[in-house]
């Protein structure tokens, strides 16, 4: 089925296959390798893209669905993305890195919706995110930091 | 995986064709896709539903209607608008699955996988719920106690869809709904309890209890409720092990590992929706 959409802000027309999901056409056909399958079945998170800015599982919807979206991986390079991104290496919230790209984007799906969300709202946020390396202050942290430096004022 | 078709619809009247030759709905697609990649559906036609306009009604008066497409995300954001002695509906919404399940996963969805753990339905039960089903020949209205015919199985004839669920706001009562899982978030529901009760002078004068996870499916627990009924808060403590009693024999029928915990699982989670 030919489908229409946004991807990183670029409009895309591809032919899907009726039986690939959001993230093989992102993978296998798009090349965009950054987001990540773990689990295969929404629990861990690590494949978290933004449609039309809500955090999603992209192994948790077909392709086919996509036709009219607007989809945001973590190649974007929109300012408010960088901008979170920067804050998590600064922050050293990534270590093996794995969950990072699904954690960004339920970052800025939270972001978008509350510039200054409190510790335990960026808990409830990521809650659907698994990270098995650092024990999730860092990257709590990194959230928080994150709100400030868009301009936010949390504290 | 064997999709054959697909087709992504923008209205209702688009969807009857498809769902006439047997197209499997996908929505949220949470439960779908979770079927597809581990064999369970296979040499399917899926009709995208997400985007059909109809299915996206919401509206409050003395009535609550709901549009089956609206995910738990969209339902949670009308919070304001239910009054408040009928929240536990929402908060079991809250406790779904993640922030990424309920951005994409549909009331309709929960209901009409007739999953034994699906969160939102014990509470719809007190509520009286009805669900509107829609087909090319027009509309029906189904009890929500009488959908659920097994695991999984609703009584939806192929053609049919379910268009919105409707209840009215009950005049008395609290409604309250407790959920037991491994953990809070990402965690399949190992039981639920949900209950609208009325307490006067400490005394229960009227209770609709509903449960999840103790059998097949998601349904009413009238022995319990006449268990309850007319009891004081405190009396109530003394019948948890008759309430277990229950659901002895439904839980005997689960093989899984977490059966000697459903029924500490069941006192707990009545004591919780009981006393508030």
């Amino acid at each position: 089925m030919l489908i229409k959409l946004t991807v990183n802000n670029k409009p895309v027309e591809w032919d899907v296959s009726p039986e690939a999901r959001l993230i093989d056409f992102l993978r296998e056909d798009l090349n965009l390798t950054g987001t990540k399958e773990g689990c295969g079945e929404g629990e861990c998170g690590a494949c978290t893209v933004l449609i039309d800015g809500k955090a999603v599982n992209s192994c948790l919807v077909m392709a086919f669905q996509m036709d009219g979206k607007v989809i945001e991986t973590i190649e974007s390079v929109e300012p408010m993305t960088e901008t979170i991104k920067e804050t998590f290496l600064e922050e050293g919230a990534p270590q093996c890195g794995f969950c990072m790209p699904g954690m960004v984007l339920s970052a800025k799906g939270l972001l978008l919706e509350n510039e200054t969300p409190n510790r335990s709202e960026v808990k409830e946020a990521i809650s659907g995110n698994l990270c098995r390396c650092t024990g999730y202050t860092t990257i709590e942290d990194a959230i928080i930091k994150s709100s400030e430096k868009l301009g936010g004022d949390n504290e | 995986m064997n999709v054959n078709n697909i087709y992504k619809a923008s209205s209702l009247e688009e969807c009857f064709p498809y769902l006439e030759q047997g197209y499997k709905i996908i929505a949220g697609g949470t439960d779908v896709v979770v079927q597809l990649t581990e064999g369970h559906l296979d040499n399917v036609s899926l009709l995208d539903v997400t985007d059909v306009k109809e299915l996206k009604e919401f509206n409050v008066s003395d009535e609550i209607t709901i549009g089956a497409g609206l995910t738990f995300t969209e339902v949670i954001e009308h919070e304001s608008e239910f009054p408040e002695h009928i929240l536990g509906f929402i908060e079991s919404l809250k406790l779904v699955g993640s922030p990424q399940i309920r951005n994409a996963g549909t009331i309709g969805g929960n209901i009409c996988n007739g999953s034994p753990a699906a969160d939102s339905i014990p509470p719809l039960i007190c509520l009286s719920a009805r669900l509107i089903i829609v087909s090319k020949t027009g509309e029906r209205e189904i009890k929500i106690d009488d959908f659920f015919l097994g695991k999984g199985k609703v009584a939806l004839e192929q053609g049919e869809m379910v268009k919105s669920i409707v209840f009215s706001i009950p005049k008395k009562g609290q409604l309250n709904f407790y959920k037991y899982s491994l953990r809070n978030a990402l965690s399949i529901t190992l039981g639920s309890i949900a209950c609208l009760i009325d307490v006067k002078k400490n005394t229960i004068e009227d209770i609709k209890i509903a449960s999840g996870g103790f059998s097949a499916y998601c349904q009413r627990e009238n022995e319990m409720e006449e268990l309850f009924k007319g009891l004081s808060l405190d009396e109530t403590y003394s019948k948890m092990n008759e309430a277990d009693k229950i659901v002895q024999d439904r839980i005997s029928m689960f093989d899984d590992e977490f059966k000697t915990m459903k029924n500490v699982t069941l006192s707990g989670a009545l004591m919780h929706v009981i006393r508030g």
